[in-house]
């Protein structure tokens, strides 16, 4: 197996699943995580792959974010709308759609270095790694994803119940 | 005693101390209960956040509607199309009664009693399917009342029809203008069927009401509409409905529209029927009607919802398990098509097509 087939095997499915937890689009992610590896390719040594690949997918994501971020938007529903994921009864899928749309709100409440702790961690990547893709200090990657995470659990708690008051003051 | 650092605990959970650190760690939530809980809630606070984040991995799709082209946008409003059937109707009713003897309709079949009125000429034309026979110029060039409109049956220009002068009645009638009402049976309304006939309005209101606010008219056509009201109407109170015109309710329409049509007029019963308070109030389990709702791509399990309520374009639906969790409402679309939401937010929908049906499991 080639450096190239094995970087790709080990790290694709995190890269693009860290990348559509982030984008909420997986046409979106896939291409970041494409072109990640293309520069990947074009570096002679990499020596931590893993954090390298993850900052520089990072990077793009900010890069891009910043130049397309409304038409992507919008885009990403679209582009949804042609595939065709509903294998599932629709109420199952509703459910999930909705536990997905709460998820959604409740990690973009975040702020982007506790987003992007949270984000990274959930894809195993180190103290040190998750330090160097954010640029900040290893010792406080702890207190950064502590706060991320009860952030996001009170967010996702208030969404959800905000949901079912809604619900039920809609359909009574 | 140290009081418990956050920080410290997610990096032990996560494995990010050093042996000797994460040794004093653990001794601290093992020996201190300010510790312990600490420890505790960090746990769930990361098994929480992992759970969020594993639902951002089912991106939803088919969630955007497609767009009201320009055309469809500029269609006219639904009570316009009311309107103009109104006096196409009431207009041809006119032509008629004016050339009939005494008001009475002359005694021909429906098929041989085509009325077209043009408004320059108020012209009768009888569309018997027979050769007209030629004009005479001296005729055709005289004014405008002696100019046979279209003669059937080798009738001549200025002939008398029933025994009475058409162009002559047609002058007459241009002066007094008062419109007879279209012959037929007066309305058979007795006292015993008052509570018929009430049932029967709650059912028009109801239907009105339906189609009121963004009104479905824009795809139920304002003929389905009032084809609703009577067969609602009918199925409550089957002699209190005699106003209705079948022949409206007959006109054409389209599969998915007539579908939905359908659905209105069950509930509108139901509910003419002294449903509402039914509805309303009994639990779940009372189902009024059902839809089975497939996903609107590939060919996927089918869901049976019961509607509970319908309000404007929106059906409110359940599922039969009566969860509250479950309880939706379908934005009809393109027909049948629509859009099923728990929230009225489209981004967390999903896109269905649904299918009135009766109410048991798929």
């Amino acid at each position: 197996m080639s450096d190239t087939e094995r970087l790709f095997t080990t790290y694709h499915a995190a890269l693009v699943r860290y990348l559509t937890r982030r984008l909420g689009d997986r046409d979106w992610a896939e291409d970041i995580a494409q072109e990640t590896f293309v520069r990947a390719l074009r570096q002679e040594q990499l020596v931590n792959e893993r954090s390298w690949l993850f900052a520089v997918a990072s990077n793009l994501v900010r890069d891009e974010g910043r130049r397309e971020i409304r038409r992507r938007r919008h885009l990403e529903l679209l582009a949804a709308e042609q595939r065709e994921v509903h294998v599932e009864a629709p109420d199952t899928a509703l459910e999930r759609a909705q536990d997905a749309a709460d998820a959604r709100r409740a990690l973009d409440s975040l702020a982007e270095r506790d987003r992007q702790a949270l984000l990274l961690r959930e894809e195993g990547l180190d103290y040190p790694e998750i330090a160097e893709i954010l640029g900040i200090a290893v010792g406080s990657v702890g207190t950064t994803l502590s706060r991320a995470r009860r952030r996001l659990a009170e967010s996702y708690e208030a969404q959800t119940t905000a949901r079912a008051q809604r619900g039920h003051h809609a359909a009574s | 005693m140290p009081r418990p650092d956050e920080g410290l605990i997610h990096a032990w959970l996560d494995g990010q101390l050093p042996p000797e650190e994460a040794a004093r760690i653990e001794e601290l939530a093992a020996t201190d209960s300010e510790w312990a809980a600490a420890v505790a809630e960090a746990r769930g606070l990361v098994a929480a956040s992992s759970r969020v984040l594993s639902a951002l991995d089912h991106v939803p799709a088919g969630v955007v509607p497609k767009r009201t082209s320009a055309r469809a946008r500029q269609r006219l409003p639904w009570w316009t199309k009311i309107a103009a059937a109104v006096v196409v109707v009431a207009g041809g009713s006119v032509v008629v009664m004016q050339n009939a003897p005494d008001g009475r309709l002359p005694a021909v079949s429906t098929e041989q009693r085509s009325v077209q009125p043009t408004p320059d000429t108020q012209k009768v034309v009888a569309s018997v399917p027979v050769s007209t026979p030629p004009v005479p110029k001296t005729a055709a060039r005289g004014t405008r009342t002696e100019v046979p409109v279209a003669t059937g049956a080798g009738i001549p220009a200025g002939a008398v029809i029933g025994g009475e002068d058409v162009p002559a009645r047609r002058r007459e009638a241009r002066t007094s203008q008062p419109v007879a009402p279209p012959a037929g049976p007066a309305p058979s309304v007795n006292a015993n069927v008052a509570v018929e006939q009430k049932a029967a309005q709650d059912a028009e209101r109801m239907v009105a009401e339906i189609s009121a606010p963004k009104s479905l008219a824009a795809k139920v056509a304002p003929s389905a509409v009032a084809g609703a009201v009577a067969r609602a109407a009918q199925n409550v109170a089957p002699s209190a409905v005699q106003t209705a015109a079948p022949s409206v309710a007959s006109q054409e329409r389209q599969a998915p529209t007539q579908d939905f049509a359908q659905a209105q007029n069950a509930v509108a019963a139901q509910r003419a029927l002294g449903g509402v308070a039914a509805l309303r109030s009994a639990p779940e389990q009372q189902a009024v009607l059902c839809y089975r709702l497939v996903p609107d791509s590939v060919s996927g399990p089918a869901s049976i919802m019961r509607v509970v309520r319908m309000t404007g374009d929106t059906l409110f639906v359940a599922s039969l398990e009566a969860s509250p969790r479950k309880r939706a409402w379908l934005v009809p679309r393109d027909g049948m098509k629509g859009v099923m939401t728990t929230s009225g937010d489209l981004r967390s929908a999903v896109r269905v097509v649904a299918t009135p049906t009766v109410c048991s499991a798929p």
